[in-house]
């Protein structure tokens, strides 16, 4: 409000406009503003798969068999020392682990999922810890590393099934039904 | 923001009453947290600057539920373009840009739809206008700036209130300098003839 002398005489247009009092908002637009930058930063769980993603997935997969093939076919053949024996089956260890890890998505799993995959680890560890003990004698690793590479060879198996039926659009519930 | 942001408005000396209430000294501390993603810095920020910016849109699009929007997506735009501030004008002033170009977009759209100015008239080009004494009333002030087309309060707003110059509104809206001009004086008188309509309601009533 004006003062008694604006009232009498008139106002300056200036005056007058920069006299009215600042308005407010409605008390939950920070909230709004809150849930929307927050949204702004999770990646969206709804998005379809994109052409790269499905070449990606499928590239994984020939990856996976033919390093699956070139394994079973090295098994079978060659018929190495025990020391080299080890050695193979520990790089080929290695080598489906570091597999196993690039091919796990944080952001597009989910309880099933998250299940397998506590379920694998928990058989490597139990592995892992019988090779640490000295007293197995060197047929007993080889088994123990075989073991190793046996449950890393399922576990990608089920990972590359999981990103093609996500590149695909259909539940991954159906793979591990499937699986089992 | 764009190019307007080398525009940002001087304060006219020659507008005694001048002062828009973006001027708001952020702390350094604050802005360097709020651009480094801390939300609680960015709610702070908020919380100085949510009345002056919703003031400013509602003032602008004229409306309350779309000044409701302006503010919410200024404040969204602020908070992914802090990073592109580069300290070379007061931060207030770069942030008021951002709102009234938000502002002014949606004044855009809504002009093919209905006319949002004064009939253009050169002659008509008085600054110095008084308001009848109804004017004190925020109400009835108010009331009359509500029916103004959407352009001309906005260009009457801009001039009066937030100190932008005639060059600076014309650079904004894509029109002349004879247009803000004109539209500031016609919206002016405007403005007088329905306060003293209001005063000629009010004594014959």
């Amino acid at each position: 409000m004006a003062d008694m002398s604006m009232q009498r005489s008139g106002v300056c247009l200036s005056e007058a406009l920069n006299l009215l009092p600042l308005e407010t908002p409605d008390a939950t637009t920070w909230s709004m503003i809150a849930s929307k930058i927050n949204a702004s930063k999770l990646p969206s769980r709804t998005e379809r798969p994109r052409r790269w993603q499905i070449f990606a997935s499928a590239a994984c997969l020939c990856t996976l068999l033919a390093g699956i093939i070139y394994f079973n076919e090295n098994r079978s053949v060659k018929v190495l020392p025990a020391d080299s024996q080890l050695a193979s089956l520990m790089q080929q260890s290695s080598k489906l682990e570091t597999l196993l890890l690039a091919m796990r998505n944080p952001i597009s799993s989910n309880a099933v999922t998250e299940a397998w995959q506590l379920s694998f680890d928990e058989q490597l560890q139990n592995i892992d810890q019988q090779l640490y003990l000295d007293t197995l004698s060197q047929t007993q690793q080889v088994a123990l590393w075989q073991q190793r590479i046996n449950i890393l060879q399922q576990a990608n198996s089920l990972s590359v099934r999981q990103r093609l039926h996500a590149a695909e659009g259909s539940a991954y519930n159906v793979a591990l039904v499937e699986s089992y | 923001v764009g190019q307007l942001l080398a525009t940002i408005p001087r304060q006219a000396a020659s507008k005694d009453f001048v002062s828009s209430n973006f001027a708001i000294d952020i702390p350094n501390s604050v802005l360097a947290s709020a651009r480094q993603g801390d939300i609680g810095a960015f709610e702070q920020m908020y919380r100085w600057f949510e009345r002056p910016v919703f003031t400013l849109a509602h003032r602008l699009c004229g409306q309350r539920e779309e000044a409701q929007d302006v503010l919410q997506e200024s404040m969204i735009k602020l908070y992914h373009k802090l990073g592109e501030f580069r300290g070379d004008c007061p931060f207030w002033a770069w942030f008021r840009q951002i709102v009234v170009n938000e502002c002014l977009m949606r004044l855009r759209k809504r002009q093919n739809h209905r006319q949002t100015e004064l009939p253009e008239n050169a002659h008509e080009l008085e600054d110095d206008i008084v308001l009848p004494p109804q004017a004190a009333d925020t109400r009835q002030l108010n009331h009359a700036l509500q029916q103004l087309p959407d352009t001309t309060r906005s260009i009457l707003w801009l001039y009066h209130v937030e100190g932008y110059t005639h060059e600076e509104i014309a650079e904004l809206m894509n029109k002349t300098v004879s247009f803000s001009k004109s539209q500031c004086a016609r919206g002016g008188k405007k403005l007088r003839e329905l306060l003293s309509d209001t005063c000629e309601v009010i004594h014959h009533g």
